[in-house]
């Protein structure tokens, strides 16, 4: 719920920067949150001073003014910047039919980021050995790729390698502490 | 890398890739009050799936997949598993999420066979969530598409332009080559026969590069002509021809 306010404050923000001058009303339209909100958000951003009242103007509502510096400052996170790993992790839930590492490879290098096939392979051969990927044809080294199929498919955002720190017991020969998964 | 080596291991520069990536560019750049629709469209195979997947990871754009069996409810909480977020709440409530979500990060939806959202009815979400996001919204699919727009009055008249796929060339086929057969060089003639049998699939002029790059390996030699692949084993996407009676087993 938090993230959603932060979210919906967001795009007010966007939308009082765009209208630059506005009003309560102005704003809750162009933002399409409700005239309420959009005063207490007003109020907030008056106290932050990012925001300045310019009198009620011959209407019969408060007029505010986006203060030039503030314009750029709160608008939201950064774009989302472009991973290799995400963008392979993207192609290979978008792929239909079953897929190579040079299918990845050239279906992820962008203008910006490339991915090279050493680097496509080894992403997929992580994904196998943790159970994302099954092999459907092994791979005959130098002659030809193996194939994958995704199997588990969690969400938008590519699983990562982490080191761990453990606790080994060398009587036991076992791990006595593993951090939480997701901890 | 340098760029020019990173576009040669790139599926960018095949003509429907960068027909889709101009598109885009072109939708977001579109003056105030033009509208932020377009379409993609073309027969099964030219590649449109593919140019998606760059366009997506190009423009870091929230790509779908419509399933045949999808309600508006599956739609909606497909983008927001894709803009991830938690698909909760009821359609009109994640139609508005979806929107604010979008005008935040400013990326591209692209929706892959939007046939499907014709055949249920589901174009005017579609539209919803353009009103409430104004961001750039792609329809791909088959090549009747724009005609199954046509009922859709408000949604046909929101579209900036009409972009139909094309079926691979020989320009195609030569930059595949260097990705699905590198060091191999292939005769004209060997070309040619490569680029008929795949009638203009982008996806089976894929299949065939890898199979002859294998039989490359296999014979060990870095040239190949027409004489070195057996055409009939290329991968052409044809249905078998019937069987006469007595080759089929029947009496």
């Amino acid at each position: 719920m938090r993230d959603e306010k932060n979210i919906l404050q967001q795009v007010a923000w966007s939308a009082a920067c765009r209208l630059v001058t506005f009003d309560r009303r102005a704003l809750s339209e162009a933002a399409q949150i409700g005239i309420d909100t959009a005063g207490t958000w007003i109020r907030r951003w008056v106290r932050a001073g990012t925001v300045e009242a310019l009198g009620k103007r011959d209407t019969t509502t408060e007029w505010y003014r986006v203060i030039g510096a503030a314009r750029s400052l709160p608008a939201g996170p950064d774009p989302v910047k472009q991973s290799s790993q995400g963008n392979m992790w993207r192609a290979m839930r978008a792929f239909r039919a079953p897929f190579t590492a040079v299918d990845i490879a050239a279906h992820s290098s962008t203008d910006v980021i490339a991915v090279g096939r050493d680097e496509a392979r080894s992403f997929c051969q992580m994904l196998t050995r943790s159970g994302y990927l099954k092999v459907l044809r092994t791979a005959v080294p130098g002659k030809r790729e193996a194939i994958y199929r995704l199997i588990r498919d969690t969400g938008p955002r590519p699983p990562r390698e982490r080191r761990v720190r453990a606790i080994w017991d060398e009587n036991l020969g076992a791990f006595t502490h593993l951090p939480e998964a997701g901890a | 890398m340098a760029d020019d080596q990173r576009l040669y291991n790139s599926v960018a520069p095949l003509r429907n890739v960068a027909a889709l990536t101009a598109l885009i560019e072109r939708v977001n750049e579109r003056a105030i009050g033009l509208p932020g629709m377009a379409c993609f469209y073309g027969f099964s195979g030219f590649g449109k799936s593919t140019a998606a997947i760059y366009a997506a990871n190009r423009f870091q754009a929230v790509l779908v997949q419509c399933k045949s069996a999808w309600t508006k409810k599956n739609l909606c909480a497909a983008i927001l598993v894709e803009l991830g977020l938690v698909p909760k709440g009821n359609t009109a409530d994640m139609v508005d999420r979806i929107a604010a979500e979008l005008t935040l990060r400013g990326v591209p939806l692209i929706i892959d066979e939007a046939d499907h959202l014709v055949a249920r009815k589901m174009v005017e979400i579609v539209r919803d969530i353009y009103e409430g996001s104004q961001a750039t919204t792609i329809l791909i699919g088959e090549e009747l598409l724009p005609q199954k727009l046509k009922e859709w009055e408000r949604v046909h008249g929101r579209m900036l332009d009409w972009i139909a796929a094309l079926p691979a060339d020989m320009g195609d086929l030569n930059h595949l080559t260097g990705i699905y057969a590198p060091g191999v060089e292939l005769a004209a003639e060997l070309k040619a026969d490569l680029l008929r049998l795949s009638h203009g699939s982008t996806r089976r002029v894929c299949v065939n590069l890898a199979q002859v790059h294998e039989r490359a390996q296999v014979l060990g030699v870095n040239r190949l002509g027409g004489a070195d692949v057996d055409l009939r084993r290329l991968y052409t996407g044809t249905a078998p021809t019937p069987r006469r009676s007595e080759f089929a087993g029947a009496a």
